[in-house]
């Protein structure tokens, strides 16, 4: 599959499953994942199957807490423990990860991981594709990494 | 008419978010159960008889695929209605997973109501 | 039957078995309408806009104008009319992508997403919805019967039935 076409797979299952979930639009494309100090929530889902691979993302702490009060129907972000928003967040990660794995139909079943949360810094290494997307409260970051993949 | 409901998913926010839709929907809950496998699950359900089951299919330890085969194989819990909730929206999946015998399946991300109506339909309308 | 007219920002809630409720136009705009049965009182709700934080003054003066000081007092008007929230039939029409605006992130679908938040947390699931697409839509309530009646333009009147929105988002349905 083209690169191109993974890309833009990635964002449209993104902004699918934060529509459905999260009742939250997607603005656009962001430029980059924001400042750099701004504190974050990432998570990492590994895939096997046809292709195998982990799709890691990353979202500011403030979106992510919006993110997680809308899910968990909380009336406001503070009442919710790191925990609750971690959880929300790899719960976020597995659907984007399982929606986009739908859409290949390779004709053989695919295997998630159980998401987990990862430090959130600088991209993970050999993604081939990457995604910004503009939240409003900043950027959810994407990123792609396949093995063994011919394009 | 109050029913048992199992829920199976690794994911406890996943867990909270389906036993809210359960619970708008009218449908009078005597009791929730939740496992985070299905070993878990095949685990408390020697013990306890449950209306209908909840599942999603890929969780570490027994995933959902062993786990309605387990039920299947068993001559009492065979008659419990399953249904799958699943990232894996893929038809060969799908099809995999209703001719184990699970009866409905919904594909994440849903609406809330998706998930009432398939309930609605599995349970043929027996609640609420 | 006597009809009254919903407006552009506007909330009509009535127990009159006589009435019929309809809101014309409906763009990018949704109409929320809700029925109890028992009680005999339906409402229709038609509102602009998703958030009310663009414009505190103006949702002071006219809180029909957006979703989140709308719909709250949509319902607290039908209950003071002895509407009970759990046998409230709730449908939602509405959200189209009007041709003139431009961007990803449209004010039909904003409004709607907007409206799936507030209705999650509130604790309400929807009977029936139509939303999206192009084209303008004119919706009526019937208060005797509590049939929901929709119409796009050139097209005739088709009922929404009590059907539970299906799959995913409708902006990615069949997708």
């Amino acid at each position: 599959m083209p690169d191109n076409q993974w890309e833009q797979m990635l964002v449209t299952v993104a902004e699918e499953v934060l529509e459905t979930m999260f009742f939250t639009g997607i603005y656009g494309p962001a430029q980059d994942a924001g400042p750099e100090d701004l504190p974050r929530f990432a998570a990492g889902v590994s895939f096997e199957g046809a292709p195998c691979g982990r799709l890691t993302l990353s979202i500011p702490e403030t979106a992510a807490r919006t993110l997680a009060a809308d899910f968990l129907a909380a009336e406001g972000e503070g009442g919710l423990t790191d925990a609750q928003v971690g959880a929300v967040v790899c719960e976020l990660a597995n659907m984007i990860c399982g929606a986009l794995l739908s859409r290949v139909e390779s004709g053989e079943h695919f295997r998630l991981s159980s998401p987990e949360l990862v430090p959130a810094g600088a991209a993970p290494p050999a993604c081939q594709h990457h995604r910004f997307l503009d939240l409003g409260e900043g950027a959810l970051s994407l990123w792609l990494r396949l093995e063994n993949h011919a394009a | 008419m109050a029913f048992r409901i199992l829920i199976v998913d690794d994911s406890p926010v996943m867990r909270a978010f389906i036993r809210r839709i359960m619970v708008l929907s009218g449908i009078e809950a005597t009791e929730f159960l939740e496992a985070s496998d299905g070993q878990e699950a095949l685990d408390m359900l020697q013990h306890q008889w449950v209306d209908v089951v909840l599942t999603d299919i890929n969780m570490p330890g027994m995933d959902g695929e062993q786990f309605v085969r387990r039920l299947e194989a068993d001559d009492l819990l065979k008659s419990v209605p399953v249904v799958v909730v699943s990232t894996d929206a893929t038809e060969g999946r799908m099809h995999q997973m209703l001719s184990l015998g699970a009866r409905g399946y919904v594909k994440k991300p849903f609406l809330p109501e998706t998930l009432r109506e398939e309930l609605e339909r599995v349970l043929g309308g027996a609640y609420a | 039957m006597t009809n009254v007219i919903v407006g552009m920002a506007d909330c009509q809630v009535s127990g009159d078995r006589d009435h019929v409720l309809i809101t014309y136009a409906l763009g990018s705009c949704i109409a929320v309408a809700i029925h109890d049965p028992v009680a005999g009182v339906g409402g229709m709700l038609h509102y602009m806009l998703p958030e009310s934080q663009i414009s505190p003054a103006k949702a002071g003066e006219n809180p029909y104008m957006f979703a989140d000081t709308g719909i709250p007092l949509l319902f607290r008007r039908a209950y003071e009319r002895g509407a009970e929230k759990r046998r409230l039939v709730v449908r939602v029409a509405g959200g189209a992508q009007v041709m003139d605006q431009e961007g990803v992130f449209n004010i039909g679908k904003r409004n709607y997403l907007a409206l799936r938040k507030i209705f999650w947390k509130a604790g309400v699931l929807l009977q029936g919805e139509d939303v999206g697409g192009n084209l303008s839509r004119t919706v009526r309530l019937e208060v005797g019967s509590g049939r929901f009646w929709l119409r796009g333009p050139g097209s005739l009147e088709q009922e929404l039935a009590s059907a539970a929105p299906k799959g995913a988002s409708p902006w990615h349905s069949g997708s």
